[in-house]
């Protein structure tokens, strides 16, 4: 039993230590990212496995908002992730128009 | 044993560490990086540079945590690998975080690489042989910058060539990483003369 709490104790102290470093430090070197990037990256299913041929989710956010990947580059979302990317990409243009047109 | 006695036993440990041992050509351990990234130059130091931050760093803190939590309460072999990867992790996290703000060029470079050093086995390795040969911690420290620098070396050595061999003439079937490969196994047999250099 002893043994237990003292390894729960280290591993969980050390964790949310890490845990607190990595989110000040996050907080504090934040990049400005593109908005279209986050949004697709927000339609995307997150299984970070790496079948689109890019090293994670985020990245191939980035390729498809840069015009470097086609709309259904996510194979393991197939058609249902596609449809909503281009949602996603219609519905950013008519509001970039939208600013657009105020000027 | 004295002071002299012990200077001399941490260069011996840095030599071996970085030339005699050296962790790439003689051990062939984190070969992904080394063949993935040599292409050019720049992102090879940069990787060299997070790597000897990572490696030195963490075995300074797993030093830590294995002398004074896990042996002390007989916990090693148990808990060993689990709170050293954590460790890894977390600072391989800092390192990807400063350096995605520091250089974003850099950054794009090295791709799938850097969070790759996480699983890189240098920095376990040199963890392991830290705990492994029961070095004090400023042994321990020499260890992390000898390997780390023999990394160093290796990644530098290798990018040079790669970058001159592009401009030369080479058989079309050796383009490429095959060329590499070679050229790094010639490194290896030209690294095996250290050998025997210290009793």
């Amino acid at each position: 039993m002893k043994d237990i709490i003292i390894s729960v104790a280290t591993l969980g102290g050390f964790g949310a230590l890490f845990g607190v470093l990595l989110g000040v430090f996050n907080e504090r070197f934040k990049v400005e990212e593109n908005p279209l990037s986050k949004a697709i990256y927000d339609a995307l299913p997150h299984g970070e496995c790496g079948a689109c041929g890019f090293p994670g989710c985020f990245p191939c956010a980035e390729a498809i908002a840069e015009n470097r990947a086609v709309l259904d580059a996510c194979t393991v979302g197939g058609q249902e992730t596609a449809k909503k990317v281009k949602e996603v990409l219609e519905n950013f243009k008519k509001e970039n128009n939208k600013q657009f047109s105020n000027f | 044993m004295s002071f002299s006695h012990y200077l001399v036993d941490l260069a011996k440990i840095f030599v071996s560490s970085s030339i005699i041992n050296n962790i790439i050509l003689i051990q062939f351990l984190g070969l992904c990086s080394y063949i993935g990234l040599t292409d050019n130059m720049s992102s090879s130091i940069g990787m060299s540079f997070a790597v000897i931050f990572v490696t030195v760093s963490s075995s300074i803190l797993t030093w830590v945590i294995d002398h004074w939590i896990l042996i002390p309460s007989h916990l090693q072999p148990v808990l060993q690998i689990t709170s050293f990867i954590l460790v890894i992790g977390s600072f391989v996290g800092l390192v990807q975080i400063y350096l995605k703000k520091a250089s974003p060029n850099l950054y794009k470079a090295m791709g799938i690489y850097l969070p790759l050093i996480a699983t890189n086995c240098i920095i376990l390795g040199v963890t392991f042989i830290n705990s492994m040969n029961n070095y004090d911690f400023i042994q321990s420290i020499v260890e992390a910058i000898g390997i780390s620098l023999g990394y160093t070396l290796a990644m530098i050595m290798l990018a040079g060539i790669r970058e001159r061999l592009r401009n030369s003439d080479v058989p079309q079937f050796f383009k490429g990483k095959a060329i590499a490969f070679m050229v790094s196994g010639i490194l290896a047999l030209a690294f095996l003369g250290f050998q025997g250099m210290i009793k």
